[in-house]
């Protein structure tokens, strides 16, 4: 092959490998969930029969949802639905379980991308200040409230927010995703992204002013582990030795921390944001329920109570693969970014 | 550096193509899945009410009334063939006349005239054979109401016979709660689930108020204007806003966003409400009890004298006034206080010395029971939280135990897997004693006769009273019925609760009970007469 | 080592909470061991009558919807609330330590494996796998733990491996290697004990994370059940007085805050302390 392929082709057999990679996991994330949801005690069908019917009607619906099979069998059905894009029908709903995640994900989603740039928002700045001022009454500061952000529990600053900042002064709306008074149409579920493709300027102001307080409320939480991250890793680059010739060089403050810091101290922030994803995603139930937002945590929470099996599995192996492929992303960002981390993983590392 | 740029771009070049594809499918399905029909009607704030609803609305179907969010909706959307009016009696709807046979085995039916669908097809008796047939064939939801449904006998476009397997009194009433589907717009839609996936998002009724649509979690449904029964002040439309925290629900009610919260609001809350004086609290009266059910067959709950012990130890005045804030009247009787054909019976009081005798002569020290609550309804942690304190005063340890619906219903489907105390709020589904009766308390009634109760007296009761289509008999043969089961303290009624609804009286004027959905029908709302 | 001249709040400040953080670990701890001795029997005792009492001169911080003391409730909870945490976190710090030591003195295989592994639990919505593990072993405190603890472990598991293979590849490492000195001794010699530092630097930081996913726990209805006053349950169970009765949810509110802060803060000075050239690093 050619000097242009072999530039290429780790890339390339990088990529592929960590495809193959997720959908081990994401199979082997099927396999545990399915265990667990057949392990809770409650019957299914029962759910499905309903609270006021006879032994005799529940059991035609048993039969009629294929729940009278052996596991295995329903295991192996559901994989292979899966692989056919199918993720079963909902028990409650008797809908498609895809297009009921469907439905309630892209607002999940659009909270998370909220909250995901509202937390390096505040994080990225303060640290880079903290790290360059080390030990000053600023940095103490900021690692004090760092850690406080962090103390308090995610659903309590919701609730506290929601009433000072909405009931009491009345700044923001108090609950849901969009005022009434505008009609926007839906194609993506995600109000923002909707008000935008529409054209509507108030109406993406009017889902902005909506999904502030909650984005603010769950990302306090990781604004504070993003602070502290970056902080200590732009410590150590800035005091390690190989800023000292760039240094020598008379590069501006500015400079050595846009062009040299960040890029390489960003590595570890990067990666943390990877491994806090499924987090965010999971904590993002108790601010949509303070604040009357559909999400998929609600669903996941409900279809468990109502061990809607189908409905638990689908959403489960939604989100999965939407920590997997972002996991893939921050990888490629991180390839990209930082030249140690390609050295290491293309051209293979010395066990 | 200009190198490494190229050779980053490189592989970025090659990453956007293939997953760019990806993102664009996902974009693409997703766009295209979510193109549901949308709230794009005027919207006229003086004209709309909107509720704060709790819980989630899973499906418009009207066969799955039996959960009362989708009761809610679907009863502004659908009709039914007979109601019970504010009086409790029964009354008709799209049935101008109605008798029940007096071998009390079929029920004839006029419908009547000028009734039509929201797409404009008249409503006929063909309509109403779809509908039960339906509920027959698929044995879900409200269809365990009618179980003695045989077949109908279409006469003409207007008349109809009901036939029964056997003599059911009951029939009538249950009637109530079926909502009658357009059979040719439903068989047109059947799909592989008898379109129960179709009627999940879509009305095939001829009720006062059509769906909308969806926004988000919230549902809109607007007004029929060629609906039969013309009232004034009906609001254009309706907005059923999902919101799960009583705390929100109060805020959102308060700042004028909301206009009545009735499910997930908490009676705290409401009467906090009531007395700022903005937003009034209805205190409506609905057939609801909050009932603690014995395992009456295994465990220690099965000597009857343990049963009143525990009955005696509860703090009733203390609950009623803290957790219910006085909303309701202690319970007298296995049935709420607003129902029909309830016998005189002494209210539930705490005596704490008679109950420690019984335990002492039932022979038992040192009893422990667990009792079943759901967490998600706060009331009741406070209540459990309060037994189990009364509890231990007379030497008795409850241990409590959350469970989740699902798992609940499982455990009531075998008598040998029941819980021995649940605490949970009862509502009827409509205001027959009969019905009630009959489901919580004949030995064979596996599944809703949720205490495992037998007794051969109790059966041959209700059994004649089923049979007979004398109602003057019927009453009689109930409170009998009660009698005993008060005396063999099946059930511990705790009170006949009155619900809290909020709602803003600048914008609605004072909602009214409903005995049919719980607890009030938004058809029934009207808008405040404007001064 | 600043790089610009510094002025007022940006001038190096003296250090002086490290004081400060040891006594406030310290009196949680002390609030642990003997609080539930001294509080009364009737914090589990319902006195309805007097619920919702705002704070008296008999009830410092007011009662609850029970009727029942909040400040007592509070220090009788201590002990449920920090063990249940401290279970949680030794638990899945341990099951931590052991996966990354496989994966790093293991064949390749299985440290594929165990990554896999890992990815798996990363990828897996905790609340699921709390609300199944309610569902299955009834909610309670014990299931709280148990959930929390099996899918704690990924975090910690991925953190340790990438520092052991770190060291692996240090100098002094390769040059032991190269004398022959096998893996699994340099395992138990030398990189586990470096290792161990960082692990008990975030096993402190985490005891007031763990508190924190106690009280989140509480609030989607899994967690500790009446009459338990175990702290996360109380602020759940007080989400709905927060505009009219602020006592019952400030007093646990304060003491969990108090915890996480305090906790966390310490493993700041373990960490320091363990290497101080670190210090100021966080």
């Amino acid at each position: 092959m050619n000097a242009l392929q072999s530039k290429w082709l780790p890339g390339g057999v990088f990529v592929a490998r960590r495809l193959a990679v997720t959908a081990l996991t994401l199979l082997g994330l099927v396999t545990l969930v399915f265990a667990m949801i057949k392990a809770i005690p409650g019957d299914e069908a029962q759910v499905a029969a309903g609270p006021e019917a006879s032994p005799a009607q529940v059991e035609l619906v048993r039969q009629r949802m294929g729940l009278d099979a052996p596991l295995v069998v329903q295991y192996g059905r559901f994989v292979g639905q899966v692989l056919h894009g199918d993720l079963g029908t909902s028990v409650s709903t008797l809908q498609p379980v895809l297009d009921d995640v469907l439905k309630v994900f892209p607002s999940t989603l659009e909270l998370v991308i909220v909250t995901l740039l509202l937390s390096l928002l505040l994080a990225v700045p303060a640290a880079v200040a903290a790290a360059t001022w080390r030990d000053s009454t600023f940095d103490r500061a900021c690692r004090v409230g760092a850690v406080a952000a962090g103390g308090m529990p995610t659903f309590w600053l919701a609730l506290l927010a929601q009433y000072v900042l909405a009931s009491r002064w009345g700044l923001l709306p108090i609950s849901g995703q969009q005022s009434l008074d505008f009609s926007v149409q839906v194609r993506t579920q995600m109000p923002v992204v909707d008000a935008l493709l529409a054209g509507d300027l108030a109406a993406f102001v009017d889902a902005l002013r909506h999904i502030v307080l909650p984005a603010f409320s769950l990302a306090a939480f990781f604004a504070a582990q993003f602070f502290r991250t970056l902080r200590a890793s732009l410590i150590a680059i800035l005091e390690s030795d190989f800023i000292v010739p760039v240094r020598a060089k008379g590069a501006s403050f500015a400079r050595i921390m846009l062009r040299h810091a960040l890029p390489n101290a960003i590595g570890p922030t990067v990666t943390l944001v990877g491994v806090l994803l499924g987090m965010m995603i999971g904590s993002s139930v108790l601010v949509e329920s303070v604040f009357g937002r559909q999400g998929v945590g609600a669903y996941l929470s409900n279809a468990v109570e109502q061990k809607d099996t189908y409905a638990v599995l689908g959403a489960v192996l939604f989100v999965g693969a939407v920590v997997c492929v972002s996991n893939v992303l921050v990888d490629l960002l991180l390839l990209a970014v930082d030249p140690r981390v390609r050295a290491a993983q293309l051209h293979g590392s010395k066990r | 550096m200009r190198i490494r740029r190229q050779a980053v771009e490189g592989r970025w070049g090659q990453h956007w193509g293939q997953w760019g594809r990806q993102v664009a499918v996902l974009g693409a399905a997703a766009i295209a899945l979510s193109g549901q029909a949308t709230a794009q009607t005027k919207f006229d704030r003086s004209k709309t009410v909107i509720f704060a609803n709790g819980g989630v609305v899973a499906t418009l179907d009207p066969m799955r009334t039996d959960y009362a969010q989708t009761s809610f909706i679907a009863s502004t959307l659908y009709d039914t063939l007979v109601t019970y009016d504010k009086g409790g009696k029964l009354v008709g709807q799209l049935a101008e006349t109605f008798e029940l046979a007096s071998d009390a085995k079929s029920i004839n039916v006029l419908l009547r005239p000028g009734v039509v669908f929201h797409d404009g097809s008249p409503v006929t008796a063909q309509d109403v054979a779809y509908t039960l047939d339906r509920l027959k064939r698929l044995g879900l939801g409200i269809a365990s109401q009618i179980d003695g449904y045989d077949k109908t006998t279409v006469h003409d476009a207007r008349k109809l016979t009901i036939r029964l397997a056997r003599p059911d009194s009951l029939f009538l009433g249950a009637l109530s709660k079926v909502y009658i589907l357009e059979a040719k717009l439903v068989a047109a839609n059947v799909g592989t689930d008898d379109a129960q996936g179709w009627l999940q998002t879509h009305d095939a009724g001829s009720g006062p108020y059509t769906f909308a649509g969806r926004r988000n979690a919230d549902i809109v449904v607007s007004q029929f204007p060629g609906y039969w029964n013309k009232a004034d002040g009906r609001p254009e439309q309706i907005v059923f806003r999902r919101i799960d925290e009583g705390a929100t629900q109060r805020d959102e009610l308060r700042a004028g966003n909301v206009d009545l919260a009735v499910l997930g609001m908490g009676y705290r809350d409401a009467a906090l409400l009531d007395k700022e004086g903005r937003v009034k609290d209805a205190r409506l009266k609905p057939e609801l009890q909050t009932n603690i059910i014995f395992n009456t067959r295994t465990g220690p709950t099965a000597d009857p004298r343990v049963r009143r012990a525990i009955r005696l130890a509860y703090d009733y005045q203390g609950g009623l006034s803290a957790i219910r804030q006085g909303n309701g009247v202690i319970a007298s009787g296995p049935l709420p206080a607003t129902m029909s054909c309830r016998p005189d019976l002494p209210a539930a009081h705490r005596d704490l010395a008679e109950a420690r005798r019984l335990l002492a002569e039932a022979g038992v020290k040192n009893l422990q029971i667990t009792m079943r609550f759901q967490p998600t309804v706060e009331v009741q942690r406070l209540e459990a939280t309060l037994l189990q304190s009364n509890l231990a005063e007379i030497g008795v340890q409850l241990k409590l135990e959350p469970i989740s619906f699902a798992a609940y219903l499982a455990s009531v489907a075998r008598f040998d897997s029941i819980p021995q105390m649940m605490l949970l709020d009862d509502f009827a589904q409509f205001p027959d004693p009969g019905s009630i009766l009959l489901r919580g308390y004949r030995s064979d009634a596996v599944g809703t006769n949720r205490s495992g109760y037998a007794n051969p007296k109790v059966d041959a009761l209700l059994d004649a009273a089923k049979a007979s289509s004398n109602p003057t008999q019927r009453c009689d043969l109930y409170k009998q019925v009660q009698t005993i089961l008060d005396k063999d303290s099946v059930i511990m009624p705790l009170y006949t609760v009155g619900r809290p609804v909020t709602y803003r009286p600048q914008q609605i004027q004072t909602p009214e009970v409903s005995k049919v959905v719980f607890p009030l029908a938004p058809a029934d709302l009207r808008l405040a007469k404007k001064s | 080592m600043n790089l610009t001249i510094a002025r007022g709040a940006f001038r190096t400040a003296p250090p002086l909470f490290d004081t400060a953080v040891y006594a406030i670990v310290a009196l949680m701890i002390a609030m642990a061991v003997v609080g539930p001795m001294l509080a009364p029997d009737s914090v589990y005792v319902s006195d309805i009558g007097n619920a919702l009492m705002p704070p008296s001169a008999a009830h410092w911080f007011g009662t609850d919807d029970q009727g029942r003391d909040v400040m007592w409730r509070v220090i009788a909870g201590s002990r449920a609330t920090l063990l249940s945490a401290m279970l949680i976190v030794t638990a899945y710090s341990l099951i931590g330590v052991l996966i990354a030591t496989l994966a790093t003195v293991g064949p390749r295989w299985l440290d594929e494996t165990l990554m896999r592994m890992t990815d798996i639990g990363l990828a897996l919505p905790g609340l699921v796998v709390a609300l199944g593990f309610a569902a299955a072993l009834g909610p309670s405190l014990q299931s709280a733990i148990v959930a929390k603890a099996i899918t704690g472990w990924p975090v910690t598991a991925r953190l340790l491996r990438g520092i052991m293979r770190q060291t692996m590849t240090a100098q002094f490492v390769v040059g032991a290697q190269a004398m022959g000195v096998s893996r699994w001794r340099l395992m138990t010699r030398h990189v586990l004990p470096n290792s161990l530092d960082i692990l008990v630097v975030k096993w402190a930081g985490d005891i007031g994370a763990a508190v924190l996913v106690l009280a989140g726990m509480s609030f989607i209805g899994v967690g500790a059940q009446p009459p338990s006053a175990e702290w996360g349950a109380m602020i759940a169970s007080a989400k709905g007085y927060v505009a009219n009765a602020w006592w019952v949810v400030a007093a646990p509110g304060a003491a969990i805050a108090l915890a996480a802060v305090g906790f966390g803060l310490l493993g700041d000075i373990l960490q320091v302390r363990r290497d101080p050239s670190l210090r100021g690093r966080s």
